[in-house]
């Protein structure tokens, strides 16, 4: 995988760039659905996530791979969005009766979609590193990196991810 | 499970799952035209304004049941078209529980010093993050303490026979983060350190069998606060956040105004770090007007019929110079918009303007 290191030229860097969203873009919108649980959301994280890699696109020294953080920005947007004044707002609003009417409302899912249902009702932060380890296909200290989080914290979420996973998907508990 | 989930599977389930989900195919040509001033940015909601349209939603609820969300409206109030967000699973009473014992948390923390505490619930699906908060009860407090902030637009005007004032100021996003990565031992009276922010719960010895080795390494657990608190034994392994107060940045505030015997106005005002366009959420009986507002750029009055259901009014105004801060991650943050929101049940429009006019 190339890394940019160093300062480009502007149509080497617009071009670099484009290569970025080129290779990425499809990838990361899947996450921010899954990680945001709307299509609109994740569409406004991606192009939030891209424009803000083209105005740090200069800064970025390899230090990390693209993909490591490119992924660590789009958390960062995720992030954001989950964050907002209005999101704090509007949480406290909602009740589990309104909320249960709503649910009901949404399609069911099909079988096979059980998967990314059931990703979708991790806590965030199994969710995360789920997403970037089978999803993403990155490694446990390229998600410690982009998360700022320790390796054994990772892998400490990613088993108890799994875990939940398998008893959301298998309807029993976990294997000890 | 574990070699069972692939990630082309994983791809696919996605897909099935948002089936109108496309990518931009110019996506990196308007960004890079939007950065060199050729186009202005376009999105179908924004993220601030998506989350209106579920404040919408649940107001609606309330007041009835039965109504029919029929549609969606731009700040000119235009019909656009745009999707509802799907919702996943919500917590029910934990989290109520839980957001008590942050508040707990955030009260023990010294005024002038900021804690950002953060917890998962563990079978919610669910997180939910506490940022230190400045409580007011005083409006000439709250506005005294907000002169500092003149990026964000604070009442000029109150309404008589005002009862109760409730400020909360959020200081969310500063600069100069320091982070770094201990590990102590929890102390035998389960008292925190105001400045822990993360903690992981790991028994050393394994619990019931639940820090049993698999694949990839030695799991690490989290635990409600209480268990923590109650100072289980086990290495506890924090990410320890130092923050200069001194360069918190205000992003917004929440104020509720009481009159007699309930809370009738509410003020929000927020750095709006959204771009593109905005819509809203209208029920069937509800009008959408737009009227004019000294010093605001968009102005959306929703008035519902009788007493039961609340008026909105939404604002945006552009900021005199951008706010530029880093965030939590050091990644800078640009703004040149607030937005406010006045919600109320009983007043008239002409009142909810003047709390922001002062005229």
């Amino acid at each position: 995988m190339s890394n940019v290191t160093g300062p480009d030229t502007a149509p080497g860097r617009d071009q670099r760039f484009i290569s970025l969203v080129d290779q990425y873009q499809e990838p990361l919108l899947c996450m921010c659905c899954l990680c945001l649980c709307d299509k609109s959301l994740a569409e406004d994280a991606v192009q939030e996530t891209f424009l803000r890699v083209y105005r740090t696109l200069d800064r970025f020294r390899g230090e990390s791979s693209e993909k490591t953080w490119i992924m660590k920005i789009a958390m960062h947007v995720c992030y954001d969005i989950n964050h907002t004044g209005w999101f704090r707002h509007t949480n406290r609003r909602l009740t589990p009766e309104m909320l249960a009417d709503r649910v009901a409302a949404a399609p069911a899912a099909e079988q096979d979609d059980e998967l990314a249902v059931a990703v979708m009702k991790l806590p965030r932060r199994l969710r995360e590193v789920i997403l970037l380890y089978y999803f993403q296909e990155m490694k446990v200290n390229e998600i410690a990196d982009a998360l700022n989080l320790s390796h054994s914290s990772v892998s400490g979420r990613l088993k108890r991810g799994r875990d939940k996973l398998k008893k959301m998907l298998e309807g029993r508990e976990p294997d000890e | 499970m574990s070699n069972s989930l692939k990630p082309d599977e994983f791809r696919e389930s996605v897909y099935r799952c948002f089936p109108g989900v496309k990518t931009d195919p110019f996506l990196a040509e308007r960004i890079i035209a939007s950065e060199k001033g050729e186009t202005k940015m376009k999105k179908k909601i924004s993220f601030s304004l998506a989350f209106v349209l579920v404040v919408l939603l649940v107001l609606a609820a309330a007041a009835c049941a039965a109504t029919v969300l029929n549609r969606q409206v731009n700040w000119q109030g235009e019909p656009v078209e745009t999707e509802a967000p799907d919702w996943p699973e919500f917590p029910t009473e934990e989290e109520d529980e839980n957001i008590g014992i942050m508040n707990s948390l955030a009260d023990s923390v010294p005024d002038g010093d900021y804690a950002y505490a953060r917890y998962d619930l563990p079978d919610t699906g669910y997180a939910k993050e506490h940022p230190k908060q400045k409580n007011f009860t005083s409006f000439e407090e709250f506005r005294q303490y907000m002169a500092d902030w003149s990026y964000l637009t604070v009442p000029a005007w109150l309404p008589e026979n005002v009862k109760t004032v409730s400020a909360k100021v959020i200081l969310e996003s500063r600069v100069n983060l320091e982070k770094d990565a201990l590990e102590w031992e929890l102390p035998e009276n389960g008292i925190w350190s105001r400045d822990v922010t993360e903690a992981v719960y790991m028994p050393e010895d394994g619990e019931e069998g639940e820090n049993s080795l698999d694949d990839w390494s030695t799991g690490g657990y989290y635990r409600k606060i209480e268990e923590r608190k109650a100072g289980k034994d086990g290495k506890v392994e924090f990410t320890h956040y130092t923050l200069d107060d001194a360069d918190a940045v205000v992003t917004g505030y929440n104020l509720v105004l009481g009159f007699e015997d309930r809370p009738d106005i509410e003020v929000l005002s927020n750095l709006d770090i959204s771009i593109g366009e905005s819509s809203f959420l209208v029920t069937t009986d509800e009008t959408v007007s737009n009227p004019e507002v000294e010093g605001m750029s968009d102005v959306l009055l929703i008035t519902a019929p009788g007493g039961d259901t609340k008026d909105r009014l939404f604002l945006h105004r552009n900021l005199e110079s951008p706010v530029e801060y880093s965030d939590a991650g050091g990644l800078a943050r640009r703004t040149t918009r607030e937005s406010i929101c006045i919600i109320s049940y009983d007043r008239e429009p002409d009142e909810l303007i003047r709390i922001i006019t002062g005229k």
